[in-house]
């Protein structure tokens, strides 16, 4: 409990700004952007209609752009984005804390089973990112209800909406398991900051693949398209191929982690 | 200054290990470590930095995971019941790290909250006994201030067993003293302490015994008591007046026991007496490159001398001196004194062997005698 709590405070300044730039970009793009954009319907779909197909797709823009939902369908990279960077360098500073500040040998006298401290970073970890996504949710939710009256915006259920949304747990779990274990295998971190930027540009750019190839088999590769963000909000559903696929990925990922954390050799300064 | 507790408890050893042995790939770390560390004792592990101090003693607290041997500590396994042992154990690096942006207080705080009992008296006391301002944050510390709140990390939940690597750096002579007075009392009150360090004299002020480590291998344990029985100094002396004198006074050293590895600087040739140089002739044969320089008063000797202090003052007072120094040798010289190479195997010495097989035998019947870690 002691490590848990111990984490949580000591990441909080970083979870604060995460959540507060998720919550902004939410907030600018769903309550800002929206009505602008849904008021310039016939406008903007002239111009997508000019758009050559892969292009439109590049950028996630489809005909279905004009409900609140569509318009999260659009955004939902962005936010994708957003909580891979934030949980990635939450997994790289909470299980590389100890590397960075050269606290190993502390951490590691002290009368606990490192597969303990390792549960103790792990659930720390979860915890933000849960948190992240319920605000965001909650945030979803309640910008979502200042359209109820309008029936383009609500054209897709709440309920629907707020299952796309929940991509974000998905996501959030997955890059926090790569951060996870890519701290305890650097053997130094110089920059989290840096490394989760990396990974989440990756995951935002690997997102293009499968959609400007019209190749689904590039889809394995691109972890953002785990979470399909359209079937939830069409069919109400992931795709519990990739969604089990996802989950396999971060099983991994974490097990590994904890292995390697559990073994390797704290190695002198 | 007294050692502490010196009741040796024959029960389980406080540390056993048994051809402890850890490799980093085909780097050496350390290989076939034997030591049998008495519970209440004080116990010195000294050598050369890099000789494998270090390692060993990560790998008796669990940071390393050894390749082969084995090790225990309370009878408990190093690997397999490192959290019990953990709670037992003080440990204070060689470099204390700590979390950035931390106070003192809440740094100790979150070390205590992993112990089963209420530390904060004990955080107090050490704290007020060092003088460390436990309100300060300790990446504004100086380096021994730091190294303050490592001991009372260290020693906060009054363990059983302190295991210090070189915990003298950094520390001022004051703290030192204040440092070395709280162990002794540690050790009264019924710790063992494993003191790691290269600096002989800090080991012989306040251990019982010593392993000496070198190339990672344990070469000999010996008691303090027979160290300093035999201490060793280095002596040098210096000669104004004419080369006779100083050729003379070669030929005395050479002749007498005790003397190792005499260097004549300036006589010529470097002459080096001992069973291991007896024939070199140095004084004789070198004198004619360093008549000139002891003529304009510049020659010096210097050599290694174990044996009764009153026979070397009595020898010394024979010579015509300028100068003379009698100063604690190097570890390194203390190793090559003890420790010459073997001239035809370049194994240690018969001393070395005999002493590493005397710990073997030890290691042995205490193993029988403990009870031995169950698989």
């Amino acid at each position: 409990m002691n490590v848990y709590l111990f984490e949580l405070k000591a990441q909080l300044r970083g979870f604060l700004a995460g959540v507060i730039t998720l919550i902004g970009v939410a907030v600018v793009f769903l309550y800002g952007a929206y009505p602008i954009y849904r008021d310039s319907k016939a406008d903007v779909q002239h111009m997508i209609d000019g758009f050559p197909p892969q292009f439109a797709a590049l950028f996630g823009v489809n005909k279905d752009v004009f409900s609140f939902g569509g318009f999260y369908r659009f955004s939902s990279l962005y936010f994708m984005l957003i909580v891979a960077i934030m949980a990635c360098g939450w997994g790289l500073s909470i299980f590389g804390r100890e590397k960075r500040s050269k606290a190993v040998d502390f951490l590691f006298v002290m009368p606990a089973s490192r597969i303990r401290l390792y549960a103790a970073k792990l659930a720390a970890g979860l915890t933000l990112t849960i948190a992240a996504g319920v605000l965001f949710l909650g945030t979803v939710a309640l910008i979502y209800a200042q359209f109820g009256d309008d029936p383009t915006a609500t054209s897709i259920p709440l309920s629907r909406l707020l299952l796309a949304a929940c991509s974000l747990f998905g996501i959030g779990v997955l890059f926090l398991s790569f951060g996870a274990l890519t701290a305890v295998l650097l053997r130094r971190i110089r920059s989290v900051s840096g490394i989760a930027t990396a990974f989440g540009v990756l995951g935002f750019m690997l997102v293009s693949l499968p959609e400007m190839t019209g190749e689904e088999k590039y889809r394995v590769i691109s972890p953002f398209t785990w979470f399909n963000v359209s079937e939830a909000l069409d069919h109400g559903s992931y795709e519990a191929g990739y969604a089990g696929l996802a989950a396999a990925v971060a099983v991994l990922c974490l097990t590994g982690a904890a292995a390697v954390y559990a073994r390797a050799d704290a190695r002198g300064l | 200054m007294e050692s502490g507790n010196r009741g040796v408890s024959c029960e389980t050893p406080a540390i056993l290990t048994w051809h402890l042995t850890k490799r980093y790939g085909k780097a050496r770390g350390i290989e076939d470590v034997n030591l049998n560390v008495h519970e209440g004792e004080i116990f010195g592990f000294i050598g050369p930095n890099g000789a494998g101090k270090s390692t060993t003693i990560r790998t008796l607290l669990g940071l390393i995971r050894r390749t082969s041997g084995e090790a225990s500590i309370f009878g408990l396994d190093c690997d397999r019941d490192r959290t019990h042992i953990l709670e037992q154990v003080g440990y204070l690096p060689s470099e204390v790290f700590y979390y950035d942006g931390m106070r003192a207080r809440d740094l100790l705080k979150y070390a205590a909250s992993f112990y089963r009992k209420d530390c904060s008296a004990r955080i107090r006391e050490l704290s007020a006994k060092l003088g460390l301002n436990l309100d300060q944050k300790v990446e504004d510390m100086s380096l021994g201030n730091r190294k303050k709140v490592g001991i009372v990390q260290g020693l906060m939940h009054s363990p059983r067993l302190i295991i210090l690597d070189e915990p003298t750096s950094g520390l001022d002579p004051l703290v030192q003293r204040a440092f070395f007075d709280l162990m002794l009392e540690e050790n009264r009150r019924g710790a063992t302490i494993l003191f790691s360090s290269h600096i002989l004299s800090e080991v012989q002020r306040i251990c019982d015994r010593v392993a000496i480590i070198r190339e990672g291998r344990v070469v000999a344990v010996r008691s303090v008591a027979e160290m300093r029985r035999s201490a060793v100094k280095r002596v040098t002396i210096g000669f104004a007046e004419s080369s006779t004198a100083a050729a003379a006074a070669v030929r005395t050293l050479e002749a007498m026991p005790g003397v190792r590895s005499l260097n004549a600087d300036a006589i010529g040739a470097s002459a080096s007496a001992g069973s291991d140089a007896q024939s070199s002739g140095g004084s004789d044969s070198g004198s004619g490159a360093g008549g000139d320089r002891i003529a304009s008063g510049t020659a010096s000797a210097s050599f290694l001398y174990e044996g009764d202090c009153n026979a070397l003052i009595a020898a010394l007072a024979g010579l015509d001196l300028a100068d003379v120094e009698i100063a604690e040798p190097t570890l390194e010289e203390v190793f090559m004194h003890y420790y010459q190479p073997d001239g035809d195997s370049g194994e240690l010495c018969a001393l070395d062997a005999r002493t590493a097989e005397a710990q073997n035998r030890g290691m042995t019947e205490n193993r029988g005698a403990a009870e031995r870690p169950a698989r």
